[in-house]
């Protein structure tokens, strides 16, 4: 989009790449290696930019003591499925702000949307005593359905916009072949709607996987305990800073979400385009 | 509406295998020693000593020493709490208005309690006359030099807090990238103990013992003074933590901290070294203002309630045999020892009168003082003022003085709602 | 899925394509279908909003078994409470700083990354990573990046000489808020950049090699061609950024605490810290009351106004 062809256009190029390259990658880097290096080599004022004796020794550690997948298996379960459950609720609910008209439809659409800027530590204050009474504390469905906190909202307002888009000349069209309303949408919207729906089962999946506020208080036991409150109370606490042990088990924690993401980041840069988000 | 009914029976389905985890055990246990790495095998050896001995079964909870609190109060709101739940000696005021927490001289009964028991360890526990707990083990937070360290600065154990700070210095000159003492600097909780001593070797006082506020004199001026010339002399250093300041001086880069005895387990592991570490960790004397003066030192214990409906038990309840138990010889022989602590009961006091770590450490701490914040039941939202107004001095936002002022305004606005608590 | 920008080339598009909607009549069915959304909005979002705004009338400490009314009492103990204030200024600080610091960086990016050079796709790819890291991850990232003694920022000062002993970077206020912002800015930059990217996927090229043959160089095209394309990209992406750094929580906590002191108390970490700290709920729910009382309003005015654009 840009001409580069002149020198100072390449310059310019280059160090904006190189400037906002090393911020975003360097951290990453610094990831990876840190956890390669022994304590020894990992407690120096002046760090080694590349392990001296690399070792795997927080591997082995992070991987003995064991907790590790259960944590990530926790958070996998309920960023998965309260991303589903999110994906599911907007498409109807964008679809029905889309392409129905009713009486109230905007005025409850602009409220559910401006309730995203509600705090979450506010929510929680409430939603704790209701699963509570629900007896659903400390447990994961509890967590899943307090999930739909972060991104309902903002999840049917991408699918409303992304849906506003698809001409109701398609609609009308099967209408006249006598479909159902249903039918109609399960056959012919949603099947060419799946990169807007993969950008909002993202989008709701990131919070959720991000998660430590909620977690760390609707989770009591251990064994259901999700990633984020499980690497933060294992590594840095009052009776431990473990730095290599957090880096390894950092890098360890990301890899299954890092590759499925590889995966699917086609499909959610498509969502994107195509105007999930407009 | 069908995919959503799928999905939504899926939803369930995954959450209802979370939900119903059998509890097939006697009794649960809420330990936060169980959660240290260093110490899960021994306390897991105590479940099977118990269960050896009286055929029950303890389901073990481990949390981290600072998500303990948190954790009891959302268990006490949502009625999960578990039957017996390890606490730090000063958080047992903030519990006591739990109504399911049980008062153990009912149980036990009082005299009985009394003759078994040292008479320091049982205090920790008791609120008002009601025993709401039992000591697990006991002892004094004081103070802890690395010997190999200060050889290397060639500097002896300082007595008073002059010849404390030219020992800082010299190890600061001495000891390349050293912290000479990493005194707490970022969590409040540490910070409270690290300025309630020194303002206690100053003369001053935080809070009286009706519960007034007392902490605006010039004695605590000058002990919050002290402290921040400490940092800008760069004798202390800001983000020190107590992990912070066992590893730090486990690996040589500093010479002194607060703690507690127990700090011998987390020195061997933080080493690398094991007890081979041992012969560098030196319990020492609180320096003193002036020579002569008495030497100061903090209260400290592991303390174990008992949560039942109504707050009513029996000896014979599961979790009360358990009680018994840890707080029998076979275990306070032994146990505290591991956990380089005092035990709590006469006999076995008596039976490791000859430790030599545990002797050498009574004998430096002396008397120690109940913490003076720690037992009222405000005694969290104190720690957050305290905290941060001295890391506010520390930090230079404020000067000594604005901070010991505004301690005294919001210290006595918070006990305006405090009940009394011991 | 290839070329998803015409997907819906076949079809004519009636100029009522984007307003009209479906004929009325059908709403029954379009009801149905809001129905359960709804429902999961009324029960987890609506409701707990406002028991938690009843809360804010009582006194609900850690003493207490059960709240007591309190009347207004929260709100003017908090009204006379400087560290409230402090919090709402902390917030302003952290959100403007890191959503500016995003749209410019993550605009930037996506400009960079939307020019065709060797291994674009592999960075393309490479730089999605830090929004998928869990939060907690990147907070241990910077976290040592950050430490004050064997952190990599002191090494690579005191290599430059700039400064002679490390930095407790986390101790001041100024160098944890740079801490957290940095920490946000970078784990936002990814999503942003999506957002840009395809932004610009409607950037028309003809009109630009128009510009170019009349003499337009790089900064006008930039300034007269893409920026105006991106424009409702950009309004979007204010407001998710917006609500995002707003709710951050996570990489704060982790990060600082909201220390030190309060340096990076930002409300989400003071409503917690109040609630489930300090067991202070009725305090706690005060506070968010007053976070929304002054967020709504305009933030219902802009978001009106963006569907009204939309529509």
């Amino acid at each position: 989009m840009f001409d580069l062809s002149s020198t100072s256009a390449k310059v310019v190029f280059g160090l904006a790449l190189a400037f906002i390259g090393f911020f975003l990658f360097f951290p990453l880097y610094w990831l990876v290696i840190s956890s390669l290096k022994g304590n020894a080599e990992l407690y120096q004022i002046i760090p080694t930019p590349v392990p001296v004796m690399p070792t795997l020794e927080h591997f082995v550690a992070a991987i003995t003591r064991g907790k590790l997948p259960m944590y990530l298996l926790n958070s996998l379960i309920t960023s998965g499925a309260s991303a589903v459950l999110v994906s599911v609720l907007a498409i109807y609910a964008g679809y029905s702000f889309a392409k129905y008209r009713y009486f109230g439809r905007q005025p409850v659409m602009l409220f559910m949307l401006s309730a995203q800027m509600f705090p979450f530590g506010l929510l929680l204050i409430s939603i704790y005593p209701m699963m509570s009474s629900l007896n659903l504390l400390d447990t994961q469905l509890g967590l899943i359905l307090s999930y739909l906190v972060f991104a309902l909202p903002v999840s049917t307002y991408m699918l409303y916009s992304y849906f506003a888009q698809v001409p109701d000349e398609l609609i009308d069209a099967a209408r006249a072949d006598g479909a159902s309303d249903l039918r109609i949408f399960h056959t012919i919207v949603i099947p060419i709607s799946i990169p807007p729906v993969v950008t909002v089962f993202l989008y709701s999946f990131m919070w959720s996987w991000n998660d430590l506020l909620y977690s760390m208080t609707l989770i009591v036991s251990d064994d259901k305990r999700t990633i984020g409150p499980g690497l933060l109370l294992t590594y840095l606490n009052e009776v431990n800073s473990d730095w290599g042990g957090a880096m390894a088990a950092s890098l360890m924690a990301s890899a299954p979400i890092v590759i499925a993401f590889m995966f699917l980041q086609r499909y959610f840069i498509q969502g994107v385009t195509a105007g999930a988000v407009k | 509406m069908n995919r959503l009914t799928k999905a939504l029976g899926a939803v369930a389905l995954i959450g209802s295998m979370g939900a119903g985890t059998a509890q097939a055990d006697d009794l649960s246990f809420m330990s936060f020693t169980y959660a240290e790495e260093a110490n899960t095998a021994t306390v897991q050896g105590l479940l099977d000593g118990f269960k050896a001995a009286d055929g029950l079964t303890v389901e073990p909870l481990g949390f981290a020493w600072g998500d303990m609190q948190k954790n009891i109060f959302l268990r006490a709101r949502s009625n999960t709490l578990p039957n017996v739940a390890q606490l730090s000696e000063r958080w047992l005021p903030t519990f006591a208005s739990l109504d399911q927490l049980v008062d153990l001289n009912t149980v036990y009964g009082q005299e009985n309690l009394e003759a078994t028991f040292a008479a320091d360890a049982l205090a920790m526990g008791n609120i008002n006359g009601k025993q709401f707990a039992l000591p697990l083990i006991s002892g004094s937070i004081g103070m802890v030099a690395n010997k190999a360290v200060l050889d290397q600065a060639g500097v002896e154990a300082p007595t008073t807090v002059a010849e404390f700070k030219d020992a800082l210095i010299a190890v600061r000159d001495n000891v390349p990238n050293s912290v000479p003492y990493t005194m707490a600097t970022k969590n409040n909780g540490s910070i409270l103990i690290d300025f309630m001593i020194w303002n206690w070797v100053h003369g001053g006082s935080i809070i009286d013992a009706e519960g007034k506020v007392v902490v605006d004199s010039p004695e605590s001026r000058s002990a919050l003074q002290f402290m921040v010339d400490l940092l800008n002399e760069r004798l202390a250093a800001p983000e020190i933590d107590r992990p912070d300041s066992r590893r730090l001086l486990a690996q040589g880069a500093s010479a002194f901290y607060f703690d507690a005895p127990q700090t011998r387990t987390f020195l061997r592991d933080f080493s690398g070294q094991g007890e081979a570490f041992d012969v560098n960790v030196l319990p020492l004397k609180t320096p003193v203002l002036n020579e002569g003066d008495a030497s100061t030192s903090v209260q400290w214990g592991h303390l174990l309630v008992q949560f039942a409906p109504g707050a009513t038990a029996t000896a014979e309840d599961p979790a009360d045999k358990f009680l018994s138990y840890l707080t029998s010889d076979a275990v306070q022989t032994e146990f505290p020892l591991k956990m380089s602590a005092l035990p709590v009961t006469n006999s076995a006091r008596a039976a490791v009168a000859d430790d030599a770590y545990l002797t050498a450490w009574a004998e430096a701490t002396g008397a120690s003082r109940a913490n003076e914040v720690g037992i009222w039941s405000n005694a969290a939202d104190m720690t957050t003022i305290i905290g941060e107004e001295v890391q506010g001095a520390l930090l230079g936002q404020k000067s000594v003085d604005d901070a010991i002022t505004a301690m005294q305004t919001r210290l006595t606005e918070s006990m305006a709602n405090a009940t009394p608590a011991s | 899925m290839a070329a998803t920008d015409n997907q819906f080339a076949d079809y004519p598009i009636s100029p009522a394509a984007n307003r009209g909607g479906l004929k009325a009549g059908q709403s029954r069915v379009g009801l149905l279908m809001l129905l359960p959304a709804a429902l999961a909005f009324a029960a987890i979002i609506l409701y707990p909003f406002l028991q938690a705004l009843g809360l804010s009338l009582f006194q609900y400490t850690v003493e207490m078994m059960s709240p007591r009314w309190n009347g207004l009492g929260n709100f003017s103990k908090l009204l006379s409470d400087p560290a409230v204030w402090g919090s709402f200024a902390t917030t302003a600080i952290y959100v403007t700083l890191t959503t500016t610091g995003t749209l410019v960086l993550g605009l930037g990016w996506a400009l960079l990354m939307n020019q065709s050079f060797r291994g674009r796709a592999v960075l393309r790819s490479l730089s999605l990573l830090p929004w998928v890291l869990p939060s907690t991850v990147s907070a241990f990232i910077w976290g040592w990046i950050f430490n004050s003694r064997y952190g990599v920022l002191n090494a690579l000062l005191m290599q430059m000489g700039l400064i002679d002993y490390p930095q407790a970077w986390l101790s001041t206020p100024q160098g944890a808020m740079l801490a957290v912002v940095l920490t946000k800015i970078w784990l936002s930059i990814p999503l942003f950049m999506a957002f840009f990217l395809a932004g610009l996927q409607n950037v028309d090229r003809e009109q630009i090699d128009a510009a170019r043959v009349d003499g337009a160089g790089n900064w006008a095209v930039l300034r007269d061609h893409i920026l105006p394309h991106l424009r409702p990209v950009l309004i979007i992406v204010v407001v998710l950024g917006v609500i995002g750094n707003l709710q951050q929580f996570d990489t704060i906590y982790a990060l600082t605490g909201g220390g030190p002191v309060r340096a990076t108390a930002v409300l989400s970490v003071e409503v917690y810290r109040r609630a489930f700290e300090q067991w202070d709920i009725g305090i706690a729910s005060a506070i968010g009351v007053l976070w929304v009382a002054t967020l709504l309003p305009p933030a219902f005015l802009y978001l009106r106004m963006l569907i009204k654009g939309n529509n």
